[in-house]
Formats: C-alpha cells, sequence, structure tokens
C-alpha cells in the first residue's frame, strides 16, 4: 500500500489490536508512547515503536506530522491527553486524518471540536453488542462475521476505476447477489456528494468512476466482482 | 407494627422508664419539702407533689399549682430542663426504631420486585458499561436488577428508579437473591476487571447451569479462561474498538455503514424477523416472498433446520447455520430467523403482517 505513516499514540490494548490487523496488511506504522516500560515492551514483541512526549510540538514536527504522517491514532490513556494531541496535531496539519478513543462520552464533542476526524467510544461499542446479544444474538454473529471478517465473509469498498464496464450502469442492473453472490450494502455517489446511500431498493444511483461500492460476501466472490469491473488484473 | 417498633428498642426504652421515675421520685420528695402548706408553699400531700412534677417534666405546666419559695423555683427549674433532655431521648429513640423498621421495608419490597420479574436480566457492574445497557433496557421496557458493590453506582441506580442491589455479585447470596434461579434468563458480566467477571461467570454457571452468561473480557489472553468458567458469549470492548479503527485506514466507506449501524442512530438497520408457524410466508419460497416489495432487503437466513442442508453459500453459527444470499428457490419454514438490512418502518411493518397473519390463519380453527 502507501508510503504513508500511521502514527499510534499510547500502546495498549485496543492499539495492539489496531496494530496487529494493520500490520497484515503491510501498512507503514509506528507506535509512540512517553512510557518508556511500554515502549520496551512492544519492542519485545518485535514491532516498531518510539518514545516520544507528545507535548512537545517539535518532537511531533520531527515525527513527520505536517509532512509525512497521514493518518493519526490517539490512543492515549486519559480524554484530557487525546484532547490535547488532537488539537496539537490539527494545528500542525490541517488534511491529516486523526481518529481518537473516547472515555467519557461528554468528552466526544470536545474531541470533535479540537479536530478529530473521527472518535471511537469502546465502551458504547461495547454495550450495543451485550445489548444485541442479548436481544437477538444472529443479528451480532452476522455482522461481527461482516465488520471484523472473523471467517469468510467480508465487508469490501470497491471504487469503480476507469474504463471499467459499470461505468453509466444502474444499482438497479448490477443484481450482484444472482451473478456474483455478492449482497449490495450502500453506494457513494460522487454526484450526490460523500454521504453512503444503503442500497434499499427506494432510489437508483447512476454509477460513474469513482463512486464506490460496499458489498459483502466472501472472499473469492469479491475477489471475482473486482476482477472482472477491472479493479485487479 | 407499631408494637413491633417498640419492642426492637425494649433496652432503650426500660432504661428511659427508669431515669424518668427516679426524676420524678426526686422532684416530688424535692418539692415536697421545699413547699408543703406548714412553709406557706401550695402542696398538701405526696399525691399533690408527684402530680406538679409530672405536669412540669412533660413540659404540660398547668399553673394550678405554682413554687413559691426560692428553694421550690430552683427545684422547678431543674425539672424543667432535665425534662427537656428525657422528651428530646423518648422522640430520638422512636424515630431511630421507625427508621430501621422503615429500611426493612424498603428491602422486603424489593425482593418482592424482583421476585415479580420474569424474564430478566441480571446486571452484574453499573459502570460505563452497565450504565448504557440499563437505559437501553430500560427504554425496551426489559426486567433487570443491577448489582453492584459500589455505593455510588447504586445511588444512581436507585435515582433512575433500577431495581438495584448494593451488594458483591461474587456472592452465592447476592446471584440467589438477584433471581438466578427463578425469573432470570441472561446474566451480563460487565464489571471492568477481568478477574472478578471470570468468578462471576463461574459463581453464576455453578448456580445455574442452563442460563445464558455474557461476559466483558478486556484482555485477549483471558478469553479462554472466561469460556472454560462457563460464559456463552463474550465480548470485547478493547478488541472491537481496535478492529473498527483498523478498517477506518482501510476501508473508510465501509466504516461509516459500520458505525452506522452499530450505533443505531441511523434507521437503517440490520434486524432479524423470526418465521413463526401459520405465518404467512411460512412453506413460502424467496420468489415469491420478495421483500422488495417491503423496501427491506434480506441478507441471509438464520436456522437450524436441517431441511435447507444442502443450500450453498453455509456458515456455521453455533448449532445452527448462516445462509449467506440465498437463492429464490429457498423456501421458508418456521422458526427460521431473516436477517434483513432495511429501514425501521419498513421492519416493523412486515413484523406486523407476520403477526397478523398468525393469529388471522388461527382464528378458524378457535372457532370451530
Amino acid at each position: 500500500m502507501d508510503n504513508k505513516l500511521i502514527a499510534i499514540f499510547g500502546y495498549n490494548s485496543m492499539s495492539f489490536e489496531l496494530i496487529s490487523q494493520l500490520s497484515e496488511k503491510q501498512h507503514n506504522l509506528l507506535i509512540l508512547d512517553d512510557d518508556p516500560e511500554k515502549i520496551e515492551l512492544a519492542e519485545q514483541k518485535g514491532l516498531p515503536a518510539q518514545l516520544l512526549d507528545y507535548r512537545q510540538d517539535d518532537e511531533l514536527v520531527d515525527l513527520g506530522i505536517g509532512s509525512q504522517v497521514a493518518t493519526l491514532f490517539c490512543f492515549l490513556e486519559k480524554d484530557s491527553e487525546n484532547v490535547f494531541l488532537t488539537l496539537s496535531a490539527r494545528a500542525l496539519d490541517q488534511q491529516l486524518k486523526i481518529i481518537a478513543v473516547v472515555n467519557h462520552p461528554d468528552s466526544a464533542e470536545k474531541l470533535l471540536a479540537a479536530g478529530a476526524s473521527k472518535i471511537i467510544d469502546p465502551y458504547e461499542i461495547c454495550s450495543n453488542k451485550v445489548y444485541q446479544l442479548l436481544t437477538k444474538p444472529s443479528i451480532t454473529w452476522v455482522l461481527d462475521q461482516a465488520v471484523f471478517g472473523r471467517a469468510d465473509l467480508h465487508m469490501a469498498e470497491i471504487t469503480i476505476p476507469e474504463h471499467s464496464i459499470l461505468d453509466k450502469t444502474l444499482t438497479s442492473q448490477l443484481n450482484l447477489n444472482m451473478k456474483y453472490n455478492l449482497f449490495l450494502i450502500g453506494v457513494v455517489d460522487k454526484e450526490l456528494g460523500d454521504k453512503l446511500y444503503f442500497s434499499l431498493g427506494e432510489q437508483d444511483h447512476k454509477l460513474d468512476v469513482g463512486d464506490i461500492l460496499v458489498v459483502l460476501g466472501a472472499n473469492r466472490d469479491i475477489r471475482k466482482f473486482k476482477k472482472d469491473i477491472g479493479v485487479i488484473q | 407494627m407499631f408494637l413491633g417498633v417498640l419492642s426492637s428498642k425494649r433496652f432503650e426504652l426500660t432504661t428511659l422508664a427508669f431515669l424518668m421515675s427516679f426524676l420524678i421520685f426526686i422532684a416530688s420528695t424535692a418539692i415536697y419539702m421545699f413547699e408543703n402548706q406548714n412553709v406557706g408553699g401550695q402542696i398538701s400531700d405526696l399525691y399533690d407533689a408527684f402530680y406538679w412534677a409530672v405536669v412540669t417534666i412533660s413540659t404540660v405546666g398547668y399553673g394550678d399549682i405554682t413554687p413559691v419559695t426560692t428553694g421550690g423555683r430552683l427545684v422547678t427549674t431543674a425539672l424543667i430542663i432535665s425534662g427537656l433532655g428525657m422528651l428530646a431521648f423518648f422522640t430520638s429513640i422512636i424515630v431511630a426504631a421507625f427508621n430501621e423498621k422503615m429500611s426493612e421495608f424498603q428491602d422486603d419490597r424489593l425482593k418482592a420486585s424482583i421476585e415479580k420479574c420474569t424474564q430478566s436480566t441480571i446486571l452484574c457492574g453499573f459502570g460505563r458499561v452497565g450504565q448504557e445497557i440499563a437505559s437501553q433496557l430500560h427504554a425496551n421496557k426489559l426486567n433487570f436488577v443491577v448489582i453492584d458493590i459500589d455505593e455510588q453506582h447504586i445511588a444512581l441506580a436507585q435515582k433512575k428508579e433500577y431495581i438495584a442491589l448494593h451488594d458483591d455479585a461474587s456472592k452465592n447470596t447476592t446471584l440467589e437473591q438477584a433471581g438466578i434461579n427463578h425469573g432470570a434468563k441472561t446474566v451480563l458480566c460487565t464489571t471492568g476487571d477481568d478477574v472478578t467477571n471470570v468468578y462471576i461467570t463461574l459463581t453464576s454457571r455453578y448456580l445455574n447451569p442452563d442460563i445464558t452468561i455474557i461476559s466483558r473480557a478486556n484482555r485477549e489472553d483471558n478469553v479462554k479462561k472466561f469460556y472454560q468458567a462457563g460464559a456463552n458469549y463474550l465480548v470485547q470492548p478493547y478488541t472491537s474498538a481496535g478492529l473498527l479503527a483498523a478498517e477506518y485506514i482501510g476501508q473508510p466507506v465501509a466504516f461509516e455503514a459500520i458505525h452506522g449501524i452499530l450505533h443505531d442512530d441511523k434507521d437503517v438497520k440490520i434486524e432479524a424477523i423470526t418465521i413463526s408457524q401459520n405465518c404467512f410466508l411460512d412453506g413460502v419460497s424467496l420468489q415469491k416472498a420478495c421483500f422488495n416489495q417491503y423496501k427491506a432487503r434480506l441478507i441471509g437466513i438464520v436456522s437450524d433446520n436441517p431441511i435447507h442442508a444442502k443450500r450453498r453459500n453455509r456458515y456455521k453459527l453455533h448449532n445452527q447455520h448462516f445462509y449467506f444470499n440465498p437463492e429464490s428457490s429457498f423456501v421458508l419454514h418456521k422458526g427460521d430467523i431473516l436477517v434483513l438490512l432495511g429501514r425501521q418502518l419498513s421492519i416493523e411493518h412486515l413484523q406486523d403482517l407476520i403477526e397478523t397473519s398468525r393469529l388471522r390463519r388461527r382464528t378458524p380453527w378457535t372457532i370451530n
């Protein structure tokens, strides 16, 4: 994939999971923490880690925020630390993608105001999941597979390339479930902005180059579909 | 009830009675000495003295007998002051007794309300996660009992008028009191500590081998231990969050979709609908059912019916199977669970249709 750096602040169970997911996909990443013990732990596991004090703007610039770093994950322990890091990073780079973790629901707005692109609330995810398990366990399994791809089912997003056979077709003509054994979840129609339209059969979209399809299906079916429309050779 | 309150404070009340009689005895003797008719006072005999002492100590003070000598007035002052003290003592004893009775009464009421709960959920741990689950359960009118050892958490739960027990959830008695063997259907272990969660899981499994246990596991290393302890399902908040964050790097649009579905904030949802016996979809093929007309799309079907066993796209799921993207020749049977993507309203509409068609088909049978 690209050579842009992904910086992950804070080494804990959450970032460890993220790292193991990302390293499978060969991303260029670096763990940063101001606690030497955690850095040592990360290095013992053979992960690229570096001691860094996020409070110093100079050190953030040296790291490559504003130049090399494309994505920043704020996985520090306290909400206040994450807000501080988000503020500093946003001031250095307007284009940076910042994903922050939030511990207390009140902090979510503060993080967004500080400039985070996305926030993740692990406790909310957890409680929603418990509630779902309680009321409709079969859905949880399906979502788990789709979201986290632990079995063969995956969710994938496919951008329509240039000179593709899908250019100028309508979503209602796709019939992905018949032809490719894939389930179309939604479409991003660039003519209408970046919003994801769930595919519910209410609205038809004309597909153009650059539009994004979100599909659910088995790996081999997704690969076959990508090959046919010219995403991969 | 009043006698019960009094008998619980027998020692204090006897002490008070002794003190009172002693005080009245001393006061009436003293007043008789200072104020008898020989010295010019109004008290003729010991009975008068006793009457005067009782009227004064009780702060009634009719004033039909009044002291005239200096000695008599001194005795009166002393008696009034000690009388006030006695009265305060008596009141405090009664109030304390009623308070104790009151908390017992509340405990009884709590026990009664737990016993009334059926199909309830026992929620162990009322922290961030527990509170959110409780509010969702409450909003959907499901029964639940909160157990937490932290006083602040319990106070919060009581403020929201949830049924709450202030006790250690890993003790057998607490779980039994919460109804693990009568009425409870599920135990949720949502404390922030894996050791506590494993211990509660183990205790619950030991007390009730059939109950469903959903537990929160914070560390990946402990997952195996939870299953050994008897948990049915595990939720790993940090792992889920990490995976979700990883999704954002490669597939930001898919991330949005997942986020929307997980958060329930958009009105598009993934929902499960069970096919009930005799409903209009029982025995109907997917081609005829045509879910598109209800503005809902079928992702797949969950079923344990061996009739479907030869279908393609089969995924194992506990003791059932998930059939992803089933063919149009797939025939629905009772007990099959449809997994649909659609707007909340469309799905509710379909659910209503299933429910009413089931009732309608059943009526001719009951009439004949």
